[in-house]
């Protein structure tokens, strides 16, 4: 029965819908009513995404409202009565065209303010490689995957360095990329000499993201360790993971500490070069090869200059 | 469901995250059940997780961490207005994962309703045991818990409008060990069983007030924001939690404030855009530490007290222009400085009680100042072929105050130039080839960037569900001065294919090799009064391979089957005490290279019950070997850990 009453009904709905597409001729917008019939599982659950704002709304103009505010004026699609040529479809856009689209839109976020020149544009990375619009898994942002998964697909050197034993708990689902990461682009970064790395979130004045919640870096320090706020955490530490404690570029800290403290002139900040351990530092015994045992405070102190505390 | 959904979601999960729960596989099409005018749709796992561990357990809590017992492994709940006019709300969004202890818990929630407002939470908790000492192969102190949460609350008032209005608060704290030395110096010298352990507390608190509005075509965007921070640090006479002596009695507060400002706005037309970000941040802390020998301990006798105030004001400014003069170039100029000075006021007062005395000490100033330019041009030739060039330019200041009144200057110009090639020669086929070349006049650190060369190349296919993508990356580094040499070679490979051949297989695999080599000068004491010079050449060849398969068996049952492998095979050598570097050995040979290996095979099967509920299981090994490091000499860090879990999944 259901089979018979489909194959009257269908035929009258199609013949239908040049009617219901007169709504504005002139513009060729039909305000979507007609879209329903033919994409009726998208409209089903569209009520779910964000996007449906702009038909709750009802107070947006046509070229800002539902289906047609993506896809264009629909006129011409009903009346061919579907067809990928008579309408805006995104899997025939290219990726330029797809950003432009969105950006009517979406524009107008500080997060997004570099999103045109962002290394993800440049390399025709579009929207929609990361956003599913209508077939979205995730519960927020319309993502295509889960985040994680999504940067992974394309920076497989990335997830092999979350797969070390230290490292940030990404996988472990207690932080995800954006964290650190503006996948729209980024301001220029501020810190080291301004040069890479990019696409970074910051913290509150432009600087590394890892302040944002490693606070107790930040300083001011009555002793500051140079490096720490003239090369950024990057000089000692993958923040990534590592194969070392501590996202430790070395497994021994004291080869670490070594490659600068070795007096060679011209570097530091008065140019004489890093002091070179004082003689009671037999670097032979155990003891004094875990500097930061003793210099525990490595990251600035305000007790002692040495970072004792 | 439509089958192109289920690949989505099949695919994610053979791609899946390197934990074996909570469970990626959903029980069905979310439907959701209709409550007046809102659709609700309900999910939670709840189920048992287990682990066995041998060998060094606290090994184990450092890297995992995962242990026995109930959870509420994930939670999906949401709640929508079905015609967007919900009273209160059109949307509730509330997702959890790992509560009920796990060491990674988090929950996120969105609430709004459209028009009016917008609220985020994000909350999460990472607990930890704190690696103590950080050397390979010797006594490494796991046994310390660290537990850090933070949660975010941000609230947008009419998201949808042209003026919005920005309110948020953010909290933090971390709860755990610090290591400190906790006695007096003794002629520049700690005195034995100084340092070790003690509890400390953070705990930060920031408050966030903004608005954004349009005018004469620009976007404005503003926040004024409070950040509060405050470390507390107590250590009294008597043992630790371990049993070791603390011979004196330290206390320390460490508290401030940081002010901040944020202003950006923004333009995007057809044919330019520009964009401005400047931030102010006045960060102001005072501290002081009370450090008590009267106590008893090695020395007995000395209070110190040093007390002061720290100011940290950072100015930055952003401004970049870009101009589309065609569809096929683009040309964009950023601008970019940076201010920060670090300076205030400390005392330092040590009473001996036999002698008396005070002494000052100087807060010492250090200054920051780098501009930087980047000029980057793109052009687009043919839709399968574009080409881009960039110089970009950067001078940095610093100036440093260590003994009053002489002040050290330095300048460190870099000049690069960025370049590359993109080719499309087929509609799935992508490559991209750059290039980084830059030159520092005066690097500030032996191993900062000075003469170095970044090149990539990364080639990617895909189709349908095929993804082909291969990877490589060089960084060269050379520092060189007379006294000492350092060289830095950074080499990465990485390939991945990710594929759903059949409805009911897909699978996801990928390979990284990770060459680094670094050779740098260092001066050493061994025991004589005569520093001796050597050179440290650390080898890394770290090797990382993930492969994970996904089988749907029949119409209710999932396998996923995965391993992770993590190699570093050094530089080769079959013991610590190797031949060494050329005819220069290498005095601390064992530090310079660390061939370890860390392991993880991972399977899940998950049977869909009925279109509301799921039963899953799951097991996964760790394994982590130090190759040279086997407990002979010092505790060896090895473990072998069992996990699994088992699961119900409720779908409403």
């Amino acid at each position: 029965m259901k089979t018979l009453g489909g194959a009257f009904l269908f035929p009258l709905l199609f013949a239908a819908l040049p009617a219901l597409a007169q709504k504005d001729s002139a513009s060729g917008f039909i305000d979507g009513d007609a879209c329903k019939t033919c994409h009726a599982d998208v409209w089903s659950k569209f009520y779910k995404n964000p996007h449906f704002k702009s038909v709750a709304s009802g107070k947006e103009t046509p070229e800002h409202t539902g289906c047609e505010s993506c896809h264009g004026p629909g006129g011409a699609h009903v009346a061919a009565h579907g067809g990928k040529t008579t309408i805006v479809a995104f899997s025939q856009l290219e990726p330029k065209q797809i950003l432009d689209n969105c950006l009517r839109c979406h524009a107008n976020t500080l997060s997004r303010a570099n999103i045109r020149t962002s290394s993800h544009t440049e390399a025709g990375v579009a929207c929609t490689s990361c956003h599913s619009i209508h077939k979205s898994p995730a519960p927020k942002f319309l993502l295509a995957d889960k985040q994680t998964d999504l940067c992974y697909s394309c920076h497989a050197d990335v997830r092999s360095q979350f797969s070390m034993p230290f490292k940030h708990r990404v996988n472990e689902g207690a932080m995800t990329c954006t964290d650190c990461h503006n996948p729209h682009g980024a301001f220029q970064p501020t810190w080291r000499n301004g040069e890479r790395p990019r696409m970074m979130q910051s913290a509150m004045a432009n600087e590394e993201p890892c302040l944002k919640c490693h606070e107790e870096t930040r300083g001011p320090f009555v002793y500051e360790h140079p490096p720490v706020r003239i090369e950024g955490c990057e000089m000692c530490h993958y923040p990534h993971g590592s194969a070392n404690s501590r996202l430790l570029r070395r497994p021994v800290v004291f080869t670490m500490c070594l490659e600068c403290h070795n007096g060679a002139p011209g570097f530091s900040r008065t140019g004489q070069g890093d002091p070179v351990p004082p003689q009671f530092h037999d670097l032979r015994s155990p003891r004094f090869q875990n500097c930061t045992n003793c210099h525990s405070h490595i990251h600035g102190s305000n007790q002692d200059a040495f970072f004792l505390k | 469901m439509k089958p192109t959904i289920l690949a989505l979601l099949l695919a994610g999960a053979a791609n899946a995250q390197q934990t074996v729960a909570p469970t990626p596989e959903p029980v069905g099409p979310a439907r959701g059940d209709n409550v007046s005018e809102y659709n609700i749709v309900n999910s939670f796992e709840t189920g048992y997780r287990w682990d066995s561990v041998g060998g060094n357990v606290d090994s184990y809590n450092s890297q995992v961490n995962y242990g026995n017992g109930l959870r509420l492994l994930s939670s999906f709940f949401s709640v929508n207005s079905r015609d967007g006019h919900g009273k209160f709300f059109d949307s509730i969004v509330l997702t959890t994962q790992g509560l009920g202890n796990d060491p990674y818990e988090s929950a996120t929630l969105r609430v709004e309703k459209n028009r009016v407002y917008r609220f985020d939470m994000n909350w999460r908790l990472n607990d930890y045991v704190n690696p103590g000492l950080v050397s390979a192969g010797q006594q490494s102190g796991n046994f310390l818990d660290t537990r850090y949460t933070s949660q975010d609350d941000d609230l947008t008032l009419f998201p949808q409008s042209k003026i919005k209005f920005f309110l948020g608060y953010s909290r933090s704290v971390q709860d755990g060990p610090e290591l400190t030395a906790v006695g007096s110096l003794t002629g520049g010298t700690l005195p034995p069983d100084s340092v070790g352990f003690m509890s400390e507390r953070e705990a930060r608190n920031e408050y966030r007030v903004g608005n954004e509005f349009q005018v004469l075509g620009f976007t404005v965007n503003w926040m004024h924001g409070w950040e509060d921070f405050k470390e507390d640090f107590r250590a009294q006479a008597g043992t630790d939690a371990n049993g070791n002596t603390i011979p004196s009695q330290l206390v320390n507060p460490y508290h401030g404030t940081s002010p901040y400002w944020r202003v950006g706005l923004f333009t995007n037309r057809k044919w330019y855009s520009l964009n401005g970000r400047f931030t102010y941040t006045g960060t102001q802390r005072a501290f002081v530490l009370q450090n008590t020998s009267l106590l008893g301990g090695p020395i007995v006798g000395l209070q110190d007290v040093t007390m002061g105030t720290g100011q940290r004001p950072v100015g930055t400014g952003n401004l970049t222009f870009s101009v589309f003069p065609t569809s096929k170039l683009t040309f964009t100029n950023s601008t970019a400085i940076y201010n920060v000075r670090s300076e205030g006021l400390s005392e330092f007062i040590q009473f001996n009680d036999a002698t008396g005395g005070s002494v000052s000490q100087t807060f010492l100033y250090l200054g920051i100042r780098t501009l930087s330019n980047q000029t980057d041009l793109t052009y687009r030739a043919y839709k399968w072929l574009s080409f881009f060039g960039g110089y970009h330019y950067s001078d940095r200041l610093i100036t440093a105050v260590l003994d009053s009144p002489t002040r050290y200057y330095q300048t460190s110009i870099l000049n690069a130039g960025v370049f590359g090639v993109r080719i499309r020669p087929l509609q799935p086929l992508t490559i991209s080839l750059s290039g980084e070349v830059g030159r520092a006049n005066r690097p500030f650190a032996t191993k900062s960037d000075k003469d170095y060369q970044a090149l990539g190349a990364r080639v990617q296919y895909k189709k349908k569900s095929l993804l082909l993508s291969a990877y490589s990356q060089s960084n060269y580094n050379n520092n060189s001065v007379t006294f000492t040499a350092f060289s830095s070679h950074a080499r990465t490979y990485a390939a991945n294919v990710s594929w759903m051949p059949l409805r009911w297989l897909s699978f996801n695999t990928d390979y990284s090799k990770m060459h680094l080599d670094t050779l740098g000068g260092i001066v050493f004491f061994d025991g004589g009064e005569t520093p001796t010079n050597g050179y440290s050449l650390y080898i890394s060849n770290l090797q990382t391979g993930n492969a994970g398969a996904h089988f749907t068996l029949g119409r209710r049952a999932d396998l996923y089957l995965g391993y992770s492998h993590v190699q570093d095979t050094g530089d080769g050598r079959s013991n610590p005490y190797g031949t060494g570097f050329g005819t220069t050995i290498p005095a601390f040979q064992a530090a310079q290279t660390f061939p370890m290996k860390f392991q993880s095979p991972v399977g899940r099967f998950s049977v869909k019950i009925n279109t509301r509920i799921r039963w899953n299981v799951g097991y996964q090994y760790y394994g982590y070997h130090e190759d040279f490091f086997t407990g002979q000499v010092t505790p060896d860090q090895a473990y072998r850990a069992h996990t699994g879990y088992t699961s119900v999944l409720w779908s409403f």
